[in-house]
């Protein structure tokens, strides 16, 4: 009896629809910004079966396609992960991100489908391919004559006029 | 030969005109406004150093970098005239100078208008003073010319608004002393809101509180434009407020400073 039972159990386990069920699909494929800006996407998660998939979580993550650019995701987004809980049969569920820009580079956002009991397959969406050009930064070049100059010539025309004015009394 | 000999009116010169010349000249020749141009110039220049070099502050986009040096800017030389006006009628009195002053023709409010104009004086200089900086940040993106006017047009108000406001104070307070220390906390307290974390000036009550300040929503406004890169007149509802405190400080000044006299015990 007891071997039936867990038969059964393992049988419902492995039957039982889990996040793999669940296609992901982002609303666009590419989008271009510069570093510093924050940009928007949304996914929309589906669930194909007939019948419910229970807690379903996605999970957004970050790529670099530059092996010297390191990445962590913390940085460019502070919430990403949403635990959706059911997902009803044919149920479709839009999810919206927005992640800010802060390295420069070529990179991939994806979010995955995974279930909350960590059973099943994890299910990747289309890639978002992300290009995030430089800002302009300012050269530095020649600001000590300036920073130094303006207050120097500032100075001479004080004392100038002090001196003018010592001569006059 | 006939010659026709006509009288000319002799047109005399106005007095507000004559009280700001002389203000003018003791502010300027006498090296006074040098001196803070000079300090301004000091704070300027350190400011744009680090912007231009530090690395924290190098992560500033240009934009922003101009924003950053035209906002000192613009600020410090409120401040410079806030200083100025609050010396005008607390510090003749103060030197037992005001009743030679009020003995002269010259009609109370004049002399308020005289003093107030010198006092503006200052923000012009300062204006001159930050032109490089902002030249220096901005280059090469071609936001140096709007920079500029728009923070000559917002400071210009902000000058008018403090000049108005010191003249007030001055014309209330005591002695100089007060006067200055009154200025400096209301400058202060008008600081504030622009200081507050972004997260706190979220929401309808921080908008509302950026709004009613004026240099809050004077620098906002220039932040507008600079690092947005919006029109003049796309977020003008912000230059509401500096308008009206000018307008009102002014007239307030006006009032209050065309009254003034001397005290008991201040005669010598």
């Amino acid at each position: 009896m007891k071997r039936l039972l867990v038969l059964l159990l393992i049988g419902a386990a492995v039957l039982a629809p889990s996040a793999g069920a669940v296609t992901v699909k982002l609303d666009r494929g590419s989008v271009s910004t510069r570093i510093g800006e924050k940009f928007d996407f949304s996914s929309t998660l589906r669930n194909l079966e007939s019948q419910p998939v229970p807690d379903v979580v996605a999970h957004l993550n970050i790529v670099s396609l530059d092996p010297s650019v390191y990445v962590d995701p913390e940085d460019w987004s502070s919430h990403r992960t949403r635990y959706l809980g059911t997902l009803a049969a044919g149920e479709s569920r839009r999810i919206e991100w927005t992640v800010q820009a802060v390295n420069s580079g070529h990179f991939v956002v994806y979010v995955a489908a995974v279930d909350r009991n960590g059973a099943g397959t994890v299910t990747a969406s289309n890639p978002l391919r992300t290009t995030v050009a430089q800002k302009r930064r300012l050269n530095s070049g020649g600001v000590v004559p300036l920073a130094l100059g303006i207050p120097a010539v500032l100075a001479l025309g004080f004392v100038g006029v002090r001196r003018r004015r010592r001569s006059l009394i | 030969m006939a010659t026709l000999e006509h009288s000319v009116p002799r047109v005399a010169t106005p007095a507000w005109l004559v009280v700001a010349g002389q203000e003018l000249r003791d502010l300027w020749i006498a090296g006074r406004a040098l001196a803070m141009m000079l300090a301004f110039s000091a704070l300027v220049s350190v400011t744009t150093y680090l912007v231009a070099t530090n690395q924290a502050l190098n992560f500033l986009e240009q934009r922003e970098a101009v924003n950053l040096t035209l906002q000192i800017g613009v600020a410090v030389g409120a401040l410079i005239v806030l200083l100025g006006s609050a010396d005008a009628l607390s510090g003749e009195r103060e030197r037992g100078t005001l009743e030679s002053l009020l003995l002269t023709p010259a009609p109370r409010r004049d002399l308020v208008i005289g003093k107030g104009l010198a006092a503006l004086s200052l923000w012009l200089g300062a204006f001159l003073v930050l032109i490089p900086y902002v030249w220096f940040i901005g280059r090469g993106i071609g936001i140096v010319g709007v920079s500029l006017l728009s923070g000559l047009g917002v400071g210009t108000l902000l000058a008018v608004f403090l000049a108005g406001l010191g003249l007030l104070i001055s014309a209330l307070a005591g002695s100089n002393r007060m006067s200055l220390s009154i200025s400096l906390f209301v400058l202060l307290a008008l600081y504030a809101p622009n200081q507050m974390p972004t997260g706190a000036q979220q929401g309808w009550m921080g908008d509302l509180l950026l709004r009613i300040d004026p240099l809050s929503s004077g620098l906002h406004y220039l932040g507008k434009i600079v690092v947005d890169g919006h029109g003049a007149g796309q977020d003008a509802s912000w230059l509401l407020s500096p308008l009206v405190a000018a307008v009102l400080a002014c007239a307030a000044a006006l009032v209050l400073g065309g009254r003034v006299s001397l005290r008991a015990g201040e005669r010598p």
